[in-house]
């Protein structure tokens, strides 16, 4: 089990390493001149006219005029010491541009996580042990049609309605400013209401229709017909037999989905002026601020990488199939 | 499962816990605040723009923008700070640019340009304050032209060979060329002024003073100061300086800026009463949007002509383009109301052969109007002997040599509406029998876009002017061919295809002139060309959108493609 494991920690630390020379080749044989990429078009021309010199600094500073090994190797040193440098648009440090976003995307990103995940299994548990019921032939078609609708459609239709004509909560932002305590932190629940709302909407009904699906079918097979022929109550059956077989996958799901908790909600941090990983990834890709946009990338790729990777153990942890294949 | 369960439960009340403490931090606000300095005895801090009666003064002024708020620093053009100090907001700017052009004293309290160009003499006041509370001496003033020149590396500033203090109150400047004028023009909508040498003397070697935000680095002689500001909530707070009213008493107690995702939450705001009006440098409300405040009688739209455009430009060295009869007969083929549509909806114009839109100065509306009169154009061609020889529906040149003009968008990231308006293009040439194409590597890749553009290799180049370029420098800009005496080709940014020496002379003129009698004189010829030779066009007039509310203050001035905020408005606003 050990040198499984250790051979899957492997392969992810190979992965990683794979995405970060992708990540750092893909901006630099991106068609056209990198430090008008980087500086942006009309910068770039402005500084050309006016401050050819901030140009040269600026080309200097992130090594373009060295040869391209040479940047690479610059690159993955900085990412040894966690030196990522500046971000071209904020004028900071990239690690004090991203780790603050990396914060407010958490503070939407783990509700939803946790929310989403308990509502959808007990939801999609109820619907799936009693497929066609009264239950399931209302929430279905819900879950489905919301899963159906693109988040950003949904977001701006609530954000028109509850934000906009009822007032109930803000147009944008994350709080309101100068306040502390406790009343910033309300003020931050007032202005996460409406985002983490969505989003959990949005989760409870990918997570429903995956733990209906696998209820029913665990629900059909020939050991849970037999559990129930024994004369085993329901609950029984459901709790020793239904849920410990079809949590495998939705378990399996919710580790796949621990991946994304840094990604952050692009659509919905950005119609809602949430200053989370979503928002900045989009900004620093449109802004050209690949130094930021690196970081980003990188983060959020490590992050699928591991939770790939605790998936597997944790699938290797509890399922005894595989765990017998992977001892004998 | 109960313990996994409970593990994640307590990492949720442990973030809240942690985003409690960072709220902590932002509103402790005391890292974040400059140095104490002269305050307002009474600093309402109610938001709304509620204005006090009796005195007129607006209490709070509250202006929503889409620009971010992450860097407060003076001497640089970064996020909203930067932005609103174009309008000598916490920067004491040097002069402003009145609505019909004229540079006006702002920090400057006068000043003189000698005859030749080459010594601008001007005043300063002595009483003004720096927002930490310090008095503004003639050292400031020495010293921030040393900074703008030799650490922002100001290129206005690359003739200026001295800088000295001729009284108390007065100085002057030498300049090695004739660039008095045009330092003061170029930099009178941007984000040259006083310096607080007390600061930033030991920044003089800091390459990354770029990077240095709030408390100290945000002091300036402006009429206001940073109070407070709160990035997570991207807001900030600021209140007046009443020493510091170089353009009449300053008018509003407190200034607070909120920035939002977009500008649909702009507008969203401004219904609701929560921001009083909208700016940002260059980029006015979409026109498509602005059915969102229609119909509400408190909300002015702050229509007015946009300075920025799309324009075409010939290749003027072109076998066929360099045919004044071609280029005619393709400014007659065009569906100039589409062009104008596709820009910006039902409200944009159709241009006239200025090559200017109406809000840049010296604009010639004598001038005429483009209108389509596809008939006209294939009769202009036949006349001039671009026929269709070997009956495909095409023309070939008058040699019988084939006709295909090469079309070049402009490569940039807001290049997909240019792309859009060369397929109008190439549709109504074809239309008229001119057959046309795009290289797709020149649309994929800046620096083969680039090249070709400085090779002159085009036919036609749709490029594009912002507002800042066309205000000053202009679109003419994008039209010269020869270098400015004294710089190379390659680093002059020359995309234009048209070498005759006086048009060129007059482009280079513009950014040299002693004087506004000069600047206009050189705008007026280079127009008067434009539509003799139709070296190319402007492709509509859009109009900018820059709302506000007029419910609770009055006094609003719209500047034409900049909108309400501007050096007038710290002194011209009052409260209702």
């Amino acid at each position: 089990m050990l040198r499984q494991i250790l051979t899957r920690v492997i392969t992810a630390l190979a992965t990683i390493f794979a995405i970060i020379t992708i990540s750092f080749f893909m901006a630099r044989f991106m068609p056209g001149d990198v430090l008008q990429h980087l500086v942006g078009q009309e910068e770039y021309y402005y500084l050309l006219e006016n401050q050819p010199q901030e140009l040269e600094r600026i080309s200097a500073r992130y090594g373009l005029n060295d040869p391209l090994y040479i940047q690479y190797l610059k690159y993955l040193g900085s990412i040894a010491t966690l030196d990522f440098g500046s971000s071209y648009t904020s004028n900071k440090t990239v690690l004090d541009t991203v780790l603050p976003a990396c914060k407010w995307t958490l503070l939407l990103s783990v509700p939803t996580f946790i929310a989403g995940g308990l509502l959808g299994a007990v939801l999609g548990t109820i619907a799936g042990w009693k497929p066609g019921g009264r239950f399931d032939a209302v929430m279905t078609p819900i879950a489905l049609f919301i899963n159906t609708v693109p988040s950003n459609c949904i977001g701006i239709l609530l954000l028109a309605l509850v934000s906009f004509r009822l007032k109930w909560t803000p147009i944008s932002g994350m709080t309101s400013g100068m306040l502390t305590g406790s009343a910033y932190i309300l003020d931050v629940l007032w202005h996460m209401a409406l985002p983490l709302f969505i989003l959990i909407v949005f989760r409870t009904c990918g997570d429903f229709m995956l733990m209906k699906s696998s209820v029913s079918q665990v629900r059909r097979e020939d050991y849970t017909v037999t559990a129930a022929s024994k004369g085993l109550s329901d609950r029984k059956v459901l709790f020793r037999h239904v849920m410990r077989n079809a949590l495998l996958p939705y378990i399996t799901s919710m580790c796949m989905q621990m991946g994304s908790l840094l990604s952050g909600s692009m659509i919905v941090e950005t119609i809602f002026g949430w200053k989370g990983m979503g928002q900045l990834f989009y900004a620093s890709v449109n802004g050209r601020d690949f130094p930021t946009a690196q970081l980003c990338f990188l983060i959020s790729a490590v992050c699928v990488v591991a939770a790939n990777l605790l998936s597997d153990v944790v699938i290797a942890v509890i399922d005894p199939r595989v765990k017998e294949k992977v001892n004998g | 499962m109960k313990r996994i369960l409970t593990l994640l439960l307590a990492s949720v009340m442990l973030l809240c816990l942690l985003s409690g403490c960072g709220g902590g931090n932002t509103g402790g606000q005391s890292d974040q605040t400059p140095p104490a300095g002269p305050t307002e005895s009474d600093t309402g801090s109610q938001t709304g723009g509620s204005g006090d009666i009796e005195s007129g003064l607006v209490e709070n002024l509250v202006i929503g923008t889409t620009t971010a708020q992450n860097t407060f620093n003076i001497t640089t053009q970064s996020d909203i700070f930067g932005r609103l100090n174009y309008n000598g907001f916490c920067l004491g700017a040097w002069v402003y640019q009145a609505p019909n052009g004229d540079i006006l004293p702002y920090f400057m309290t006068s000043y003189e340009i000698s005859e030749d160009g080459k010594i601008l003499d001007f005043t300063f006041p002595t009483d003004a304050v720096w927002s930490d509370g310090q008095p503004v001496t003639g050292e400031d003033v020495i010293f921030s032209f040393d900074f703008l020149k030799n650490r922002l590396k100001a290129n206005a500033l690359t003739h200026l060979e001295n800088c000295e203090l001729t009284g108390e109150g007065s100085c002057r400047l030498t300049f090695s060329e004739p660039d008095a004028y045009s330092y003061l023009a170029a930099t009178s909508s941007n984000d040259h002024g006083c310096i607080p040498k007390h600061i930033w003397e030991s920044q003089m070697d800091n390459e990354d003073y770029k990077s240095l935000s709030g408390g100290e680095w945000a002091v300036g002689c402006g009429p206001f100061k940073l109070v407070s500001y709160d990035e997570d909530a991207q807001i900030s707070q600021y209140e007046r300086i009443p020493e510091n009213n170089y353009h009449g008493d300053v008018s509003i107690k407190t200034i607070t800026v909120k920035t939002y995702a977009d500008q649909t939450a702009v507008l969203m705001a401004m219904l609701t009463g929560e921001i009083d009006c909208y700016y940002a440098y260059s980029s006015p409300i979409d026109a498509t949007l602005m059915d969102i405040i229609a119909g509400d009688e408190n909300i002015d739209a702050g229509e007015s002509y946009y300075a920025g455009q799309n324009q075409i430009t010939f290749g003027m060295e072109r076998p066929a383009t360099g045919d004044r009869a071609v280029r005619s007969a393709i400014l007659q083929c065009l569906d100039w109301e589409l062009l104008a549509n596709v820009q910006g909806g039902e409200t944009a114009e159709i241009p006239n052969t200025s090559l200017l839109t109406p809000s840049c100065p010296g604009f010639d509306s004598s001038l005429p109007k483009f209108q389509q009169d596809v008939e006209a154009a294939k009769k202009a061609l036949d006349d001039a002997g671009y026929k269709d020889v070997d009956g495909d529906g095409l023309r070939e040149m008058p040699d019988g040599s084939q006709l295909r003009l090469l079309v070049v968008p402009q490569y940039s990231k807001t290049m997909d509406l240019r792309n859009r308006i060369a397929e109008v293009l190439m549709e109504n040439m074809a239309a008229v029998g001119i057959d046309s194409y795009i290289d797709p590597e020149m649309i994929a890749n800046s620096e083969v876009w680039e090249s070709n553009i400085l090779a002159e290799n085009y036919d036609i180049a749709i490029g594009y002017t912002t507002a800042g370029i066309a205000k000053y420098t202009s679109a003419f800009r994008y039209y010269a061919a020869e270098p400015r005496p004294g710089t190379t080709r390659e680093s002059a940014w020359l995309w234009g295809s048209y070498h005759d020496a006086d048009f060129n002379a007059a482009i280079w003129q513009m950014g040299t002139a002693a004087s506004q009698d000069q600047y206009l004189e050189a705008v007026r010829y280079l127009q008067q060309v434009a539509d003799k030779d139709l070296i190319g066009a402007s492709l509509g007039w859009t109009k900018a959108f820059y709302p506000y509310r007029t419910d609770r203050i009055t006094g609003w001035e719209n500047l034409a493609s900049w909108g309400v905020i501007h050096s007038d408005t710290w002194s011209s606003l009052r409260a209702k």
